[in-house]
Parts: C-alpha cells; structure tokens; sequence
C-alpha cells in the first residue's frame, strides 16, 4: 500500500504542478493580452456545453471515477499487516514495551529453516491478532520433514522473543502437489 | 546509578551512547516513517526519542537471542535515566544476523541508510 500511495502521490504532484504550470501561462499571456495561446479553451467549453449527463462518454467516466474511488477507498480501509510485532512488556510499572520488524523476522526465520531441510527460502508469514502470533510457513521440500521445520521455526520465533503460545503452521509443496498439515499449538 | 543528564540532548546522547554499548546491538537506527532523532543546535542524536514521560530507543541486532540484549538495553536506559521513570520502548528495527557484520565501535546510522533498505 506504501508503494500504491507513493505512486498516487507522485501522479497528483505531477497533476498539480502541470495545472499550475497551465494557470500561470493563462495569466501572464491574459496580461500581456495575447488570449489564451495554446489551450483550446473555447472547444473545451463547447465539448462539455454539448454533453449530457446521460451521454455514454459520461456515464462511462462516472462509472470509472466510481469504481477506481471504491477500489482505493477498499485498499484503504483493509487492515494490512503490521510492520511491527509487539513482543513484551518491558516494565510493569511505566507499560514500556519492545517491538520487531515483522518483515525481519520473516526473512530470518526463512533463512534458517532453509539452512536445516528445505531445499529453497519457504516463504514466511507472520502476524498478529490480540498478542498472539500467528506463523504460516510454505516450504518446498519432503513432506517428512515438516515436523522437523516446524521444531525450527518455533526455535527461532523463540530466539527473536515471540510468545510462547505462536502458532505455527507448516504447509509443505512437493513436486506431486499441495500437502497442508494441521495447525499445530 | 549515574546521574540523569538534565539538558535533553545530553541526555539523548547518553543514552545512545549506554545503548551502543550494549553486546548485541550493532548500531542504533533512524526507525522507518518518522525519524527517530533528538535535535538540537548544530546537530540531532538519532535512534532515541525523547517525549514527555517517554523515552524511544530504535536499535538493530547483530546477534541472537534478542530478549537478552533487549533486557540489557532497558538496564543501561534506566542506569543513565537514574531516579525518573518515564515509559521506555525499544524497537528493534533489524536482527540481520546473518547479514550484518559484528562491530564493536558501532556508529548511529545515518538518515539516508534507513534499515528498511535491508527488509
């Protein structure tokens, strides 16, 4: 969402900077009274003047503006993942607290548990829901070994200080197909 | 117990210097959306916060088990922080260990070489 919102940014910055651009030409052609050189300003006005609100072109556009508002409203609103996991409290009397880069953690864990079976990186996914960490790892490797991966994993998440109560959830990909495993406590 | 520095630069670079200190922790971090920095004329100490009642520390790990070095760095805060009290949080903003290298005269990172380049 960082990068849809940076690039957003950039296409309105860009909008409103050439629009200036476009103002501050009018003007200073307006002043020195040479008219509107370049902009077509008349043929503008007439386009819209002989539009209609039922027109297809129009209700094509609203139709567009409509869906693109709700598909960004959506992205919005969704609740992503958070950059940060909560680990701890650090002292009982002040709430202090520590935290991790989710995002870190993932990639370590998945280094490790690539170093001891799988035979690539599986792919890690960590989150949080009301303090409890929730890890979903993807592995392409022996579907024997999942226990084994599993063992890896809940050592790391305890290395970096995830609760003691994670859940982690091994999926294993082989070349025949898709095999899950239950989640395990 | 040291004295708390009274001044609130001074007392940000103590901090950051008892932090660095710390064995595990390579160097401390500017944090991700908003620069974690104390100003001040001439110069900013970044990787600690300070807010009322509040004290912010981003560090990076070079090392594991994290909860060790985190407990040590809560120790060194409220060793240079004396007799106040505010809320203390640390963010470990990267545990690359496998990437980072392990040095001793870590340095504060500076603002270009955010850790999220390393994510």
């Amino acid at each position: 969402m960082r990068v849809i919102n940076g690039v957003l940014s950039l296409l309105l910055g860009l909008a409103l900077l050439g629009g200036g651009l476009v103002v501050a030409v009018e003007a200073v052609a307006f002043a020195m009274g040479a008219g509107t050189p370049g902009i077509p300003v008349a043929s503008w006005a007439r386009l819209l003047e002989g539009r209609r609100v039922d027109d297809t072109w129009a209700i094509v556009g609203f139709a567009s503006a409509t869906v693109v508002g709700l598909i960004l409203l959506v992205a919005e609103l969704r609740p992503w993942a958070a950059t940060r996991l909560s680990i701890a409290v650090v002292d009982d009397r002040s709430g202090g607290r520590w935290w991790i880069v989710r995002r870190s953690v993932e990639r370590h864990v998945g280094q490790r548990v690539a170093t001891r079976r799988a035979t690539t990186i599986p792919r890690v996914r960590l989150r949080q829901r009301r303090g409890r960490w929730d890890a979903r790892l993807v592995a392409v490797t022996d579907p024997e070994t999942r226990q084994e991966l599993e063992q890896v994993t809940r050592q790391e998440l305890s290395r970096v200080g995830a609760p003691h109560d994670a859940r982690v959830h091994v999926r294993i990909r082989g070349r025949r197909g898709l095999r899950s495993a239950p989640r395990v406590q | 117990m040291s004295a708390a520095p009274t001044r609130r630069a001074e007392r940000a670079q103590a901090l950051a210097n008892a932090v660095t200190l710390v064995p595990g922790v390579a160097c401390l971090s500017p944090g991700s959306a908003v620069e974690a920095a104390v100003h001040y004329p001439g110069g900013k100490v970044i990787g600690v916060a300070l807010n009322d009642g509040q004290v912010t520390v981003h560090v990076i790990l070079d090392r594991l088990p994290i909860p060790p070095i985190v407990e040590a760095v809560r120790a060194r805060i409220e060793d240079v922080l004396g007799s106040a009290r505010p809320r203390v949080d640390i963010f470990v903003d990267g545990a690359e260990v496998d990437e980072l290298p392990r040095r001793r005269d870590a340095q504060p990172m500076r603002p270009g070489r955010s850790p999220l380049a390393l994510l």
